[in-house]
């Protein structure tokens, strides 16, 4: 076929399109739904939901540590602003997040995070002939979107500090971590687990260990090397401690000692200080007991709740996760 | 034609572009639109503090000089000493010094190198200077201490001991969110003692815990004996009856209207409502909604400032005020469509049970209004309590009622009219608590409702709600569950 032809195919073709998209009967615009509840959402978009059912965003209103420290939002409402948020496009993006009177016990739901004010729906293309009628918005990609709650902590500023936030080839956000597209596939759309601190292997991946000797003396570093934030990053519950023990030539192991914790303490502890990590940086410590110039082993542990059951005697391996261990020999 | 110009786009011959993403404009039109609504908002916070701080703006007090530095220094060391002749002249010559003293005070109050004596002395000395510069020394000195978990709290205590004899009424604000934090009982129970030397009894609350849990018999004689002393100042026969007064808000607490000075830390607070962390907003919350009802109408004034989460905090405070808010109910329930706070007002007008705003609620509450407003009108009609609302009410149950709305109205029609709730009702609630559908708090509070109300007419009910009130525990699901089996007796399992 010589170019003529193929050009006249094309032509054809196009034209058979343009009078279909002219005169194709188009799809009618769905009812508008009261959105009631975010199992509404399940019976299209089954795999979101169930990612989402197990996520902690939806255990922000039911976690029994929430409400046992609020006593179940009735002694101390103050929680229920970000752990049952009226929906964000409603409160106004980057504005702080104000608390809602219906089903709280769906926590941070389909609809905080999608609803607008308009009724339709947050999300990834436009489609008015759906029940959601989804309007496609950037928004949700933001990180002043996951602020309005998470900024609280200062999370958000701290992402702002790192060199994630710079604009490149290396700019990575929020959803880059903790909403990672199926299977690394665009098509796929984004997982709604959205892991974070209570995956033990996103905190893993967040923090190195390093052990070496100088000199006879054991030298420890941990460097954030994977989180976009502060490490661990929150306020009040979440620490990190790094220990060491002396091993023995017979296997036996020695008591643990604490080296460091890493944590923002709460509001009311302002005589402790931010000992976070923040993105990228390292800190490094080295022990001078003489016990530590034989072998021994250093571990980072990683805890929800900061408190140890006997503060003089923390016991790590019962009462946390172990994030990094290392050996070292003399 | 628009399909036509997007098909010949879709051709690339006209340069039409896919619809640009709308939502964050809408939003904001949509915000911008609900706020038109009100054509009164101004800059309420801002302006009354600024025409405050020009009223109470003072010059800095001049510096000691080398010479009176060490004069000051003797006569702290004579105060602190045992000769009563020889303290007393040093007590007048320290008061005839004024607010100059009070760097160097302050100083001596913070140097751990002192002996107590003498930084007992620097708290008399800047007590009894009752000046508002020595009494922000003695309320920094209050919460620093705290945060430095201070070795001597009994620093802590005597400087609230201070701060409760003076005429510096401002300083409550600053006393109250001190009892939040608080840990040391001693100093909770000179806390209290200040507050109510200002005519704010909110650390009652906070005696009735220490007199009853503190391990240490002499800090619950201490607290008791606060108790009986601050009752019988307020000229009331018994704890009882002042706490019980204050909650109410009594008229016979209504004393002389804030200081400007006062008034200042309070609208200061407010502004803070407008800040983006939640953290001062929790802070000026509590505090605002334990100050004395006079803060009643500086709340009523925020409800008109332009900032939204002013208002909204604001409307939260009257709530958490309850009764003693009751004169802010008209100005609510004229602001009721405010679509910026309108669910915090009218949970409001429930918690202030002022009771004309039962028809504007009995509206709301009706299938024609969004869920989230149905929602918080029915809370504030079971809040408000009123008989009448019943029939209304019932009339809904009828219907097949989204989400949390159901147990929501039999809440309500436990608080409207407990009498009437039928104990297949009760059982429905039971079912919502336990039933992980729904928030078990709002049915597990109507349930302790309704068995206060038929054990106040049934002796047999009497013993479940003793057994319903004797399971306690911090973990929900195991106290819902242990109370639902409590409800057995009079529900049936």
């Amino acid at each position: 076929m010589n170019w003529r032809a193929m050009s006249g195919v094309v032509v054809l073709g196009l034209g058979a399109w343009a009078l279909v998209s002219i005169f194709s009967t188009p799809q009618a615009p769905a009812e508008p739904v009261v959105w009631e509840s975010s199992q509404q959402c399940a019976q299209c978009h089954t795999q979101v939901y169930d990612e989402w059912k197990v996520s902690w965003h939806a255990q922000s209103y039911t976690d029994p540590d929430v409400r046992a420290q609020t006593e179940d939002f009735t002694a101390n409402k103050d929680c229920i602003d970000c752990h049952a948020p009226q929906p964000v496009f409603t409160t106004v993006l980057g504005e702080r997040v104000l608390p809602r009177a219906t089903r709280r016990i769906e926590g941070v739901d389909c609809i905080a995070c999608h609803l607008m004010a308009d009724g339709r729906m947050a999300g990834t293309l436009d489609n008015s002939s759906v029940a959601c009628r989804p309007i496609a918005t950037r928004d949700l990609l933001k990180p002043e979107y996951c602020a309005g709650c998470h900024n609280q902590h200062g999370t958000v500023d701290q992402w702002r500090q790192s060199k994630y936030a710079q604009p490149g080839p290396g700019y990575q956000d929020c959803v880059s971590c903790h909403m990672p597209h199926r299977d690394g596939d665009p098509q796929k759309g984004r997982d709604h687990t959205m892991h974070g601190g209570h995956d033990i292997n996103i905190v893993r991946r967040a923090v190195d260990l390093r052990v070496t000797r100088e000199n006879g003396a054991a030298v420890v570093e941990v460097e954030n090397v994977g989180a976009g934030h502060n490490y661990p990053t929150d306020e009040r519950s979440r620490a990190s401690d790094l220990f060491w023990r002396p091993l023995g030539a017979d296997g036996a192991k020695g008591e643990w000692r604490q080296i460091h914790r890493f944590r923002n303490p709460y509001r009311f502890e302002v005589d402790l200080v931010n000992t976070e990590l923040p993105a990228g940086a390292k800190v490094r410590f080295e022990l001078d007991a003489p016990e530590s110039r034989g072998e021994i082993e250093v571990a980072l542990f990683y805890k929800l709740n900061p408190l140890w059951a006997d503060p003089q005697r923390p016991d790590p391996e019962r009462e946390a996760q172990l994030v990094h261990s290392r050996r070292l020999a003399p | 034609m628009r399909r036509v110009a997007c098909a010949l786009a879709a051709l690339g011959v006209l340069g039409c572009e896919r619809a640009a993403t709308p939502s964050i404009p809408a939003q904001q039109s949509a915000l911008e639109q609900a706020a038109a609504a009100r054509t009164d908002l101004r800059p309420v916070v801002a302006a009354r503090i600024a025409e405050l701080e020009a009223q109470l703006a003072s010059a800095p007090p001049p510096a000691l000089d080398a010479a009176r530095l060490e004069q000051l220094d003797g006569l702290l060391e004579t105060l602190a000493g045992a000769d009563e002749r020889l303290k007393r002249a040093a007590r007048e010559d320290l008061r005839s010094l004024g607010p100059t003293s009070v760097a160097r005070l302050g100083e001596c109050l913070d140097d751990t190198s002192s002996s107590n004596a003498v930084r007992i002395a620097a708290a008399q000395a800047l007590g009894e200077l009752d000046h508002p510069l020595a009494a922000r020394v003695l309320l920094t000195r209050l919460t620093a201490g705290r945060f430095t978990r201070d070795p001597d709290p009994w620093l802590r205590a005597h400087c609230a001991w201070r701060l409760g004899m003076g005429t510096q009424d401002w300083v409550v604000p600053g006393l109250l969110l001190c009892l939040r934090y608080e840990t040391n009982n001693e100093a909770v129970i000179y806390i209290a003692r200040a507050l109510a030397h200002h005519r704010n009894f909110s650390g009652l609350d906070a005696l009735y815990v220490v007199s009853r849990q503190d391990p240490a018999e002499n800090l619950r004689q201490a607290a008791l004996g606060a108790l009986s002393e601050l009752a019988s100042a307020a000229n009331f026969a018994d704890p009882a009856d002042l706490y019980r007064a204050w909650k109410d808000g009594d008229e016979r607490l209504l004393d002389a209207p804030f200081s400007p000075a006062h008034e200042l830390e309070v609208w200061r607070i407010l502004k803070l409502f407008g800040e983006w962390q939640l953290r001062p907003v929790d802070d000026g919350r509590f505090v605002l909604s334990l100050e004395h009802h006079k803060v009643t109408p500086l709340l009523v004034a925020a409800l008109d400032d332009e900032n939204r989460y002013v208002r909204v905090h604001a409307a939260q405070c009257l709530e958490r005020l309850g009764g003693r808010a009751a004169s802010a109910g008209p100005r609510l329930l004229e602001l009721i469509d405010d679509p910026q706070m309108t669910e915090q007002v009218m949970l409001a007008l429930g918690a202030l049970r002022y009771a004309p705003a039962e028809p504007a609620l009995l509206e709301r509450a009706s299938p024609s209004r969004t869920l989230e407003i149905r929602m918080s009108a029915t809370q504030a009609l079971g809040a408000l309590g009123l008989a009448s609302s019943e029939p209304p009410l019932r009339g809904q149950l009828a219907e097949k009622l989204p989400g949390d709305l159901r147990p929501a109205l039999l809440g309500a029609l436990v608080g409207c009219a407990p009498a009437n709730v039928s104990v297949q009702e009760a059982r429905e609630l039971r079912s919502f608590m336990v039933g992980g559908e729904v928030d078990s708090a709002a049915p597990e509070l109507a349930l302790d409702s309704w068995l206060i109300h038929r054990a106040s007419v049934d002796e047999g009910s009497r013993a479940v709600l003793e057994a319903w009130r004797a399971i306690k525990g911090a973990d929900s699901r195991e106290r819902v569950s242990l109370r639902a089996q409590a409800l057995d007796p009079l529900l049936g399992s």
